[in-house]
């Protein structure tokens, strides 16, 4: 039975491979086209499929003495950005570590600077220093006094409320977005079966 | 008041659609090389284009590929392979400039030169029972089976049939007929298809 399942595919694979070389060599690039888009939907099941196209279309290259071409990455790039500006959207501030910056950034946005520590605030908007781990008092206070930064008692306090909630919901973040890509990845057949 | 910048809502069709449009930005990049080799390969092919302007049209052929892609970003499945639903694309693109050119050509040219394009899959593919017989005794044919490959085989000659040989009653792989025959795997599928079709067109000639 298993025999039968896998000799039916590599028959597709075979169908699907001579009507692509009978495309080529008949200069039929709308019979082309119409196979890439059978061999597309056929590549959901058999990866083999695509492997095997491009070897193919790497030895009509060498057949005709092609020299490769080098692509113009940066030129793509910029019509990507264009085209499809969310393709950048690569959520890397979610992938790297909470700074002290970050957290100095979040409480002058939320207004949560007294006026006697808004120098001291100011002074932290660049510091690219990770905050510490585990964020206890004394792990801040020895990083306060690692900067050399002044402040109140109640800005420190804040500070660590502040980093606190920041890391909870950045880890909240950071499984949203890989239960998505999850999501995207898996077959439609398969996101069918998960609704279903 | 919320203490939070809470990020924006979204919708799980929304997320997966970013998500399509994220993987397709990074499919694209990624296979970029191999399609502007294949697009050489086929304007090549096309006569499109001198030697000397293939590169600069190469290119152009490329990025109008990208554009047309993220129009129908949508119908993009991150399941299937990025690089042949890019080809399609880029084929159809092609395949507009050709048009283009000839209608070109036509208003300076009262004798029309372009050659009629053989439509490909025109054969009567009825000889599928033929092929799953040669699939199904690869490697191991049954005594009675043995006699209606060889049969089969006979229909074609030579190279043909050497490989088709090696790959149904030998019932070598890719790789091992690339060495065998000393080539790369795309070469022996480039050969394996063309004797397949030869064999195929025979069959049908002795079927009629």
């Amino acid at each position: 039975m298993q025999k039968d399942t896998e000799n039916e595919r590599t028959r597709t694979r075979e169908r699907l491979l001579d009507r692509y070389v009978l495309a080529i060599d008949s200069g039929d690039l709308e019979e082309l086209a119409a196979t890439l888009d059978a061999a597309y939907e056929a590549s959901r099941d058999d990866p083999e499929i695509g492997h095997l196209i491009t070897e193919i279309n790497r030895a009509y290259r060498e057949e005709e003495g092609l020299t490769p071409l080098a692509a113009d990455a940066h030129l793509v790039r910029e019509i990507l950005h264009k085209c499809v500006p969310s393709a950048f959207d690569t959520h890397d501030h979610l992938k790297r570590l909470l700074t002290v910056g970050d957290v100095a950034s979040r409480l002058q946005a939320q207004g949560h600077v007294r006026p006697g520590d808004d120098e001291t605030n100011r002074a932290l908007l660049g510091i690219v220093v990770s905050l510490p781990k585990p964020l206890t008092a004394p792990a801040i206070k020895q990083l306060a006094s690692e900067l050399g930064a002044g402040g109140s008692e109640f800005y420190w306090r804040t500070f660590r409320d502040e980093a606190i909630t920041m890391g909870i919901a950045r880890s909240h973040d950071q499984a949203k977005l890989a239960a998505r890509a999850r999501r995207v990845r898996r077959s439609p057949r398969q996101n069918k079966k998960k609704q279903g | 008041m919320s203490r939070h910048n809470e990020p924006a809502a979204h919708s799980p069709a929304s997320d997966t659609q970013d998500e399509r449009l994220r993987l397709l930005g990074e499919a694209i990049e990624r296979e970029q090389q191999e399609l502007l080799n294949d697009i050489a390969f086929q304007l090549r092919r096309s006569q499109l284009t001198d030697g000397a302007g293939l590169e600069a049209l190469a290119k152009e052929i490329l990025q109008e590929t990208v554009v047309q892609a993220s129009k129908i970003a949508e119908r993009y499945d991150p399941a299937g392979n990025a690089l042949l639903w890019l080809s399609a694309i880029a084929k159809r693109v092609i395949l507009r400039q050709r048009r283009l050119k000839r209608r070109e050509q036509s208003r300076f040219s009262l004798v029309g030169d372009t050659q009629p394009i053989r439509r490909a899959g025109a054969e009567n593919l009825s000889e599928e029972k033929m092929f799953e017989l040669l699939l199904g005794a690869r490697g191991r044919a049954a005594p009675s089976q043995a006699s209606s490959v060889e049969e089969i085989l006979s229909l074609v000659a030579g190279d043909h049939q050497k490989i088709l040989r090696l790959y149904y009653v030998e019932g070598l792989d890719g790789e091992e007929l690339a060495a065998r025959f000393g080539t790369s795997v795309g070469a022996v599928h480039q050969r394996l298809c063309r004797a397949r079709i030869k064999l195929s067109q025979a069959y049908m000639k002795g079927e009629n």
